[in-house]
């Protein structure tokens, strides 16, 4: 038996020390879906507490015909998802420059390399934001999360093919908007100038 | 005519899946074609970077999160309770009742329970007045000083406040009202943007003495402490912003004005078609002493444990890390704490103490040195993704061996792997001595591959590898 859901029947028994267990059990793993969906941004841990929100009231809803596991990655997913419309539905923000100004500590721990790094994961977060809803899902829970395309077949309720299809066309797209995004677009040349280069006799 | 770069060709291409005679003449073709040049650089970068997203982990501040939703749990208990639920809800309410009763379980330390926050209270609801204006980001506010008892007393604040998006333009505007003072509206700093941000309020017509605390205050100092009760107020043009704080405390120590403090509240966007809200925890620091506690629960009550030493740029007690330095004053539970110290040279400095109900004052000479590598430390969530990216690698090592040994049967090999502080591999041992030879070689040549995210000092870990013979994959 799932060992999860024997801690569902016992919180919803009343056992008090089951949640905690369900919370400490899952929570990295709840985290991690919503920061590969939404990328490196302080919106994720309200995320992840909206996830934890709606497991506990929905909890009585899990019928065990799943994997406790894969229940609440579902549910990770749909918040997460809903989350994405309404950012979407929002005035767009147009990103700026904005000098940063970390901590003395944070400083000396933060290599340029490190800042460059993350602010190309951002551009590519920017990046995915321009493919449609669908086709991000499954690239993200695919190519960033590792989930198989059974799996996503399973979560989002949608043939495999379908998952095979989409994430084709959705790297398709990705890769030429990458190529247009002036934070990616530079390392791509260089890269591609390096192989030429290796190529060269 | 356009070239269309041969993308699915490519994937194959880069994933190993071509046979050499495909591979021989994707390469002729790649040698002439820039098209496909610049799409195989674009999918080497994406394949990067995703490598790098995967090993990236959140960094979530639990604490807080069992404290917001035991919050969440206790409102939604109360709400409920208010009205005769239909009958389908009745289990999710006694749901509810038990989530909080098991949040409040978490903090199961009675001396650790943070205290219950006051009520919410809306400290202002801002008209619309600025220019449209987007703002994203960490909203950060400092404000203040004061005086309590002859002791001057300096508090800032910070809202941390996930995103928050409105307009079009580029900043917001931290307006002080001082309520009984008459003083008409005034800009007393601007906070700009951007998620990795950190805000700092520039005050540019106003000493820090002009400006009011913001919050409400618990602990030794109360309100009626303070000159006059503040409201601050963030424009943003189309959107009424709400800054609200549930609990702060502010404590001071014997020698001076130190800062313990740490609060609830929540930043709310009102607007056309949006209505927003945030969760924020409030962060706050001394001015002169750059203290900053970032998700600290502080104690409101209890013994004082002051440390000092010069230089330290923060402390870590009992594994929560509080930023600023070098001296701190805070509330703490009588019991046994573990004090660490870090200079700005990188230098660690600790002691095990026990604090009785008359407090303790740390001093210098009491924080120990300690060696300067720290032990370093991965969670498995860190480790796993980096040794699955090589399972197929690792899986061919042993297919490898299984040709020339088809008896080999399925295995399970323990490796101990070490890591340097930066999270390359050091060296790789294997346990299993029934592992040809060969097999070891491969998988210690593909394990030295690996580079992990820097455990902040070295570590070994023992990491078990299981190969099957069946023959899918």
């Amino acid at each position: 038996m799932d060992p999860d859901r024997a801690l569902v029947e016992r919180a919803l028994s009343g056992d008090e020390s089951a949640f905690k267990q369900l919370f400490t059990r899952h929570r990295d793993d709840a985290s991690r879906v919503v920061y590969r969906m939404l990328g490196p941004s302080p919106e994720v841990e309200d995320v992840v507490q909206d996830v934890f929100l709606h497991v506990y009231r929905s909890l009585h809803t899990f019928r065990g015909d799943s994997r406790f596991s894969t229940w609440l990655y579902r549910l990770a997913v749909n918040v997460t998802r809903m989350h994405l419309r309404k950012r979407k539905s929002r005035p767009r923000f147009a990103d700026v420059d904005v000098p940063e100004t970390p901590s003395e500590d944070q400083r000396v721990l933060d290599p340029g390399e490190e800042v460059d790094q993350r602010m190309r994961i951002r551009a590519l977060y920017d990046v995915l934001d321009t493919l449609t809803e669908k086709k991000r899902e499954v690239l993200v829970l695919h190519d960033f999360d590792g989930v198989a395309a059974k799996e996503i077949a399973e979560t989002l309720d949608i043939p495999v093919l379908t998952v095979r299809t989409r994430l084709f066309y959705a790297r398709k797209e990705l890769y030429v908007a990458m190529r247009s995004h002036p934070a990616l677009k530079s390392i791509a040349e260089s890269l591609a100038l390096k192989a030429s280069a290796e190529d060269e006799p | 005519m356009t070239h269309t770069p041969k993308t699915a060709a490519l994937e194959a291409y880069k994933s190993g899946l071509l046979s050499e005679a495909s591979i021989r003449h994707l390469e002729r073709h790649l040698q002439s074609c820039e098209v496909c040049q610049g799409e195989l650089a674009t999918m080497r970068e994406y394949d990067a970077l995703r490598a790098k997203i995967q090993l990236s982990k959140p960094d979530v501040d639990w604490s807080r999160m069992e404290f917001s939703l035991a919050r969440e749990a206790r409102t939604q208990a109360a709400a409920r309770s208010r009205k005769t639920p239909p009958m389908w809800r009745v289990s999710a309410m006694g749901l509810v009742a038990v989530a909080a009763a098991s949040l409040l379980w978490m903090n199961s330390n009675a001396s650790e329970i943070p205290a219950r926050p006051e009520p919410t209270r809306v400290i202002a609801i801002a008209p619309v007045q600025a220019a449209r204006a987007p703002m994203r980001g960490v909203v950060a506010m400092r404000v203040g000083m004061a005086s309590h008892e002859g002791v001057e007393l300096s508090v800032s604040t910070a809202l941390e406040g996930g995103t928050v998006e409105t307009g079009q333009a580029s900043q917001l505007h931290a307006q002080l009202f001082e309520s009984n003072s008459g003083t008409p509206d005034r800009v007393v700093g601007a906070l700009s943007l951007g998620a990795f941000t950190t805000l700092a309020i520039v005050a540019p017509d106003a000493s820090e003495e002009e400006a009011n605390i913001l919050l409400l205050t618990r602990g030794r100092v109360t309100v009626e402490s303070f000159h006059s009760e503040s409201r601050i107020v963030v424009l943003a043009g189309g959107y009424r912003v709400v800054v609200e704080a549930a609990r702060c405390t502010i404590e001071l120590s014997g020698d001076g004005v130190r800062i313990a403090a740490s609060s609830e509240g929540r930043v709310l966007i009102d607007g056309e078609a949006l209505v927003a809200e945030s969760g924020a925890t409030t962060r706050h620091w001394g001015v002169d002493t750059s203290l900053e506690l970032n998700a600290f629960t502080a104690l409101t009550d209890g013994p004082v444990l002051s440390m000092s030493r010069p230089n330290v740029v923060r402390f870590d007690l009992d594994g929560v890390a509080i930023s600023g330095g070098p001296s701190l004053a805070l509330h703490v539970t009588a019991d046994h704490h573990h004090v660490r110290a870090f200079d700005a040279q990188g230098h660690v400095y600790e002691a095990n103490i026990t604090v009785g109900i008359e407090g303790l004052a740390l001093t210098p000479d009491a924080l120990e040195p300690r060696r300067a590598r720290l032990e370093g430390y991965l969670s498995p969530e860190e480790i796993t993704p980096v040794v699955r990216g090589s399972q197929r690698a690792l899986q061919h090592c042993y297919e490898q061996a299984l040709r020339l040994q088809p008896e080999l049967g399925g295995t399970r090999v323990v490796a101990r792997v070490s890591l340097d502080s930066a999270g390359a591999v050091r060296r790789i041992r294997l346990g299993n001595r029934d592992v040809p030879a060969s097999v070891e070689a491969c998988i210690t040549q593909e394990a030295t591959q690996w580079h992990f995210p820097s455990p902040g000092g070295p570590m070994s870990f023992e990491l078990p590898l299981r190969f099957a013979t069946t023959t899918g994959r």
